[in-house]
Parts: C-alpha cells; sequence; structure tokens
C-alpha cells in the first residue's frame, strides 16, 4: 500500500483527473460538534422548561454518574494498555509459558491478572501470541482471563461493590475459571487449522506515537461503549415500566438470561462495567456476576475484534463456547458464593414493589 | 470521524469533566472523596485530546502542503500508522483507522446532559419507583451523637434502623432533627408524608431512597422541599421492634422548616 502510494503519488496519478468530479466532502464533523456544544451552553436557558421533566432528569442523573464514576478507571485503563500494546514485547509472554499445554493454560489464565487493559488490547495480544507459536489454547485462556481478573477491573469492581469482597472474589474466581476452562476445550476438541492466519498488531510504528493511538483510540471505543451501558441501566431505572421489571429481575433464569445476553449486546470495557452492573440494583448478584463474567469474554466488539485477528469462521466457533462457559462458571459460583455467604442478595432480586 | 474531532471531543469531555468536578454538582452524581480522581482523569483526557487534535491539524497541513484537497486521500493520519497497517494488516479493529469508532460519539451525550439539562441530585420520582424496604445492617448501635441545640441530628440511615430494629430503644423520648426532602405528600392511605434522602454506596446510580413517615399536625410541604423537621420517635402499632418492616418508621413532627438543598444531598 506505502509503495503504490508512493508510485501515485510520483506520477500524479492519485489526483483526481481534470474534469471528474470533485470528491464528496465529509460532514465537517468538527465544526458541528464546537457549534452544538456553544449552543448548548449558550441556549441553557431558553431549554430549560422543556428539559425539566422528573424521569428525563432522574435518567439524566443515572446514566451520568454510572459514566462520570467509571472515568477515571476507563482512562487508567486506556493508557496501561496502550504501554502494553506499545512497549512490551509479546516474546517475553512466550518464554515465560509452561512448555505443555495442560499447564500453559492456566498459567496463561493467572498471566491475565498481571496485564490491565481492556479487551481490545487482549485480543491482538493473543493473536501475536499464537502467530509466535504459542499453544493457541494457552493464548486464548490468557485473552479471556486479561481483561477480566487483571488489578483495575477489580479495584473497579470494589469500588463499584463497596462493602462486598464476595462480589470481587467471585468475579475472579469465575473469570479465571472460564477462561481455563475455555482453554481445555479448545486444546482437546479446537481446530487449529481455524487459527493459521492469526494476525498479529505490527509493530513497526514508533512506540510512543502507537501508545497515544491505541490510548486515544480505545478510549473512544471504550466510552462511548460505557455510555450506550450508562443508559441502558437508567432506562431499565427509570423507564422500564414495573411490570416489565418484576418479571425480569424476580425470577432468577430469566434474569440470568437476561443480563447473559445485555452482556453480549452492550460492549463495555470491563473497567466499567461494574459500574453499570451496579445500576442493575434490582438484579440478584448471581444474574449481575452473569454480566460481569460474560461482558469480557464475548461481546460485539469481541466477537468482531476476533474475527478480524483470527479469522470469521474461528469467531463462530469461539463466541458460542466462551458464552456457554461463561454463564456456567459465574452461575456455579454465585451459587457457592451465595451458598458460603449465606446472603440471600445472590440468589434473590429485589424487586419493585 | 477524523482525528481533529476525535481530539476535540477528548478536549470536550475532559474539560467538561474537570469544571464538573470542581463545582458542587459533581456531588450529584458521585462520591466526594472521588472527586479527585475525577480531576486526574480529565487532565488526562485534556492532553491526549491535545496530543490528537494537534495531530489531526498537522495532517491537514501536509495535506496542504502536498496538494490535496480537504477531504481527499490521506486515508490514513500518520506515516507511522500507515506503515503499520502495510506491514501485516495489524490493526485488527476492521475499520478505517483515521475515521475514529462511531460509537465514540455517544460520548457526547454525557457532555449534553451536563450542560443542557444540568441532571440534579435523586429526588421523589426516583424515590417513589423504590420499594423502600430498609434493612437492618448493624447489630449494636452505639450511643446517639451529642444534641445540638435541644435536637439530636440523626442522619436519616442512622434514625431508621434504630426506630425499626434497635432493641433498647435509644430514640425513647428523644427530640432528634432529620434533613431531607419530601418524596410523598400521602403514603398510600396513611397518615403522614415521606421524609426521604438517597443512601449511596458507589454512585447515583445505585442510590437507595431511605423514608421516614412524618406524621402530627403540621401540613405536608411541596414534593422535593428539603427540609429539617424535629420530632419524636413513635413505634408504628404491629410493628415489633427488631423484626423486619416493609413501612418506613414513624416520627412525631414538632417543626418543619424548608431549607436548602445540602451541597452534599447523598448519605453515604
Amino acid at each position: 500500500m506505502t509503495e503504490d502510494l508512493q508510485q501515485r503519488r510520483a506520477t500524479g496519478a492519485d489526483q483526481p483527473p481534470v474534469g471528474a468530479p470533485t470528491p464528496r466532502r465529509r460532514l465537517p464533523t468538527l465544526e458541528l460538534l464546537a457549534i452544538a456544544l456553544v449552543a448548548a451552553v449558550l441556549l441553557r436557558p431558553r431549554f430549560a422548561g422543556l428539559l425539566d421533566g422528573d424521569a428525563l432528569q432522574t435518567w439524566s442523573t443515572i446514566f451520568v454518574s454510572i459514566t462520570i464514576q467509571a472515568l477515571p478507571f476507563l482512562v487508567l485503563g486506556v493508557l496501561i494498555s496502550g504501554a502494553i500494546a506499545a512497549f512490551v514485547p509479546p516474546l517475553a509472554l512466550t518464554r515465560l509459558l509452561p512448555r505443555r499445554t495442560i499447564f500453559a493454560i492456566p498459567v496463561a489464565g493467572l498471566a491475565g491478572a498481571a496485564l490491565p487493559g481492556c479487551e481490545c488490547g487482549s485480543v491482538p495480544i493473543a493473536g501475536r501470541l499464537a502467530a509466535r507459536g504459542a499453544s493457541p489454547a494457552a493464548a486464548f485462556a490468557f485473552m479471556l482471563s486479561a481483561p477480566a481478573i487483571n488489578p483495575i477491573v477489580l479495584v473497579a469492581t470494589a469500588v463499584a461493590f463497596p462493602g462486598r469482597p464476595d462480589v470481587v472474589a467471585a468475579r475472579f474466581t469465575a473469570s479465571l475459571l472460564a477462561a481455563i476452562v475455555v482453554g481445555y476445550v479448545w486444546a482437546r476438541y479446537g481446530d487449529p487449522d481455524l487459527i493459521k492466519d492469526a494476525k498479529g498488531y505490527d509493530e513497526s510504528a514508533t512506540p510512543w506515537s502507537m501508545f497515544g493511538q491505541v490510548a486515544t483510540h480505545d478510549f473512544l471505543h471504550a466510552g462511548g461503549w460505557l455510555v450506550l451501558g450508562g443508559m441502558t441501566a437508567a432506562t431499565l431505572q427509570v423507564i422500564v415500566p414495573r411490570s416489565i421489571l418484576n418479571t425480569l429481575a424476580g425470577n432468577e433464569v430469566i434474569a440470568i438470561l437476561a443480563l447473559a445476553v445485555l452482556a453480549v449486546v452492550l460492549a463495555i470495557c470491563s473497567e466499567a462495567d461494574a459500574f453499570v452492573a451496579t445500576g442493575l440494583s434490582q438484579f440478584s448478584f448471581t444474574s449481575r456476576l452473569v454480566f460481569l463474567v460474560v461482558g469480557p469474554a464475548v461481546d460485539i466488539k469481541l466477537i468482531a475484534l476476533q474475527a478480524g485477528v483470527f479469522g470469521r469462521r474461528f469467531a463462530m466457533r469461539f463466541a458460542p463456547l466462551a458464552f456457554v462457559v461463561a454463564v456456567a462458571c459465574a452461575v456455579g459460583i454465585g451459587l457457592a458464593a451465595g451458598a458460603i455467604t449465606d446472603n440471600p442478595s445472590w440468589t434473590q432480586g429485589v424487586v419493585v414493589q | 470521524m477524523d482525528e481533529r474531532t476525535q481530539g476535540a471531543l477528548l478536549l470536550a469531555v475532559g474539560g467538561v469533566t474537570i469544571r464538573l468536578g470542581l463545582s458542587d454538582a459533581a456531588f450529584n452524581f458521585i462520591r466526594p472523596e472521588y472527586v479527585p480522581l475525577q480531576l486526574i482523569a480529565g487532565t488526562v483526557l485534556l492532553v491526549l485530546g491535545a496530543i490528537t487534535l494537534l495531530r489531526g491539524l498537522r495532517a491537514d497541513v501536509s495535506d496542504v502542503v502536498d496538494g490535496r484537497g480537504p477531504d481527499e486521500g490521506h486515508m490514513h493520519h500518520d506515516d507511522d500508522v500507515q506503515d503499520a497497517v502495510a506491514g501485516g494488516q495489524g490493526h485488527a479493529h476492521g475499520h478505517d483507522h483515521a475515521q475514529g469508532p462511531r460509537v465514540a460519539w455517544m460520548l457526547a451525550a454525557p457532555l449534553f446532559a451536563i450542560l443542557l439539562i444540568a441532571p440534579p441530585p435523586l429526588g421523589s420520582f426516583a424515590a417513589n419507583r423504590q420499594s423502600g424496604v430498609i434493612q437492618s445492617s448493624v447489630s449494636t448501635y452505639g450511643p446517639l451523637p451529642p444534641a445540638e441545640g435541644d435536637a439530636v441530628p440523626l442522619r436519616l440511615g442512622d434514625y431508621t434502623v434504630r426506630a425499626l430494629y434497635d432493641p433498647e430503644q435509644s430514640l425513647e423520648g428523644q427530640r432528634v432533627r432529620l434533613t431531607g426532602f419530601v418524596s410523598r405528600q400521602e403514603a398510600d392511605g396513611e397518615e403522614g408524608w415521606l421524609l426521604t434522602r438517597f443512601a449511596l454506596n458507589c454512585c447515583a446510580a445505585d442510590g437507595t431512597a431511605i423514608n421516614v413517615e412524618v406524621v402530627g399536625d403540621q401540613p405536608a410541604p411541596a414534593v422535593d422541599q428539603w427540609v429539617v423537621v424535629e420530632g419524636t420517635w413513635r413505634n408504628r402499632d404491629g410493628h415489633e421492634i427488631g423484626e423486619l418492616s416493609a413501612e418506613p418508621p414513624l416520627l412525631v413532627v414538632e417543626s418543619v422548616q424548608t431549607t436548602e438543598q445540602p451541597v452534599e444531598p447523598y448519605e453515604i
């Protein structure tokens, strides 16, 4: 692509031919954004009457609070994932893994705890690992565990659920377990041909430039999804009729399935999903644990990423596997946590009367 | 969105975050101890935004220098990234890097919400959507705080668990002072109006409404009005102290004063 472009520049072939219609202009998005923001500030008194509805204000309070609360954790997460993408050589990881797959998988799963960052980062890293000869099953165990059990996520979960260390412990255990199980299942049944063409991040960009770009891009992506997640939680709190909420949150099986699907549809970054879960206050902790474990393992953003790095056929097989294992592990650990702590909030939702 | 817009969006998010953190409005959303984190995060975003915006502006300048039109050519914003993509189809994101992720536009939503709506702290609307059941969370209640003036000031959370569950009835005969807002003027066919305050665990998203039913001959203030109420506790007929109750505790009112919303509207 570079050579081609250079050639075209040299011959002038990259200019539109004389007489051809001018290329369509993209929307001047920057200008529109600036105008809209300035207008919002200046016209605020005019809008005051229109936007005073109780439901709208409460909805806004909830989704803004989720976004604001999660912001520092998101920022920290993208800074670190950018740093890892830019400065950490992937070979370091492969050398640390044991040779035999049966041991490499749990070690790779645990290694995820050391690498903070969003799921956006772990997929390309797993791609690099696989491309460099690491056992694919171990790479996948790492790919699933790194976004879910790293320190930032655990701290964020502790902040989101103060006084509930059992929730943090359950999230760590269930996600690690799910990562290891998926690794073993893939080692046993997976088709190695599916990942022959694994693509990794290219390292030819200068490290600091790559750091800045990855951090910026990841924040924009994750921030957007965080807002969507916050809006969803706010909508459940404020707008969804109580009868529907009673049905969703009052029945454990429905609650688990609903939050599992929600986790797939809302591709929220793992540093931030605990704050969205905290907004789902009618739901039992087991169903919320399902939300927290499924999210970093499989969601629409991850499926797209995995399809890009490992190929579509792979993604079509891996996503359902990860989903089923994640739900099963989360439900199992949730029930165990409820039994161990004797706390009914694990299995019962608080239904709005 | 091109790189300039990405940078501008980051600058806007960072700027609004910092402005929010420096104002009292932050307390509508988060606990006070997390405000410093907001300021730090906002600063980082300002830096990232400035860098991205500058890179976008430089790309535009180089477009002009190379004789390209404003929107033609230059599909990649930086030679480094060009090489990276050329090298091995590296970025597995499945979209053109210079475009930026479209979902990022959602980040504009909280900006406009804060600027246009200026969301208030949770009020009567949110309180009335909750069941209001208060659970006992402590087993020993400790001594009451010292009186200020002729009444003991108590948080609603403190008052309600003592009123419903304290076996030693530490509230007996005590004149107490409670601060909250009116969430309902007639509490479902019962005598009084509901005094409410929200308790936060994490942030406004998980706020729990704590209610006290105020009975007596004082007229109910307007809904969502903040008031300071002084009165004494009376046990509700039929309620066994120590048992879980679906109904809020009672307060027999002696004086009601309207007041301003406190700077920190939530109880932690």
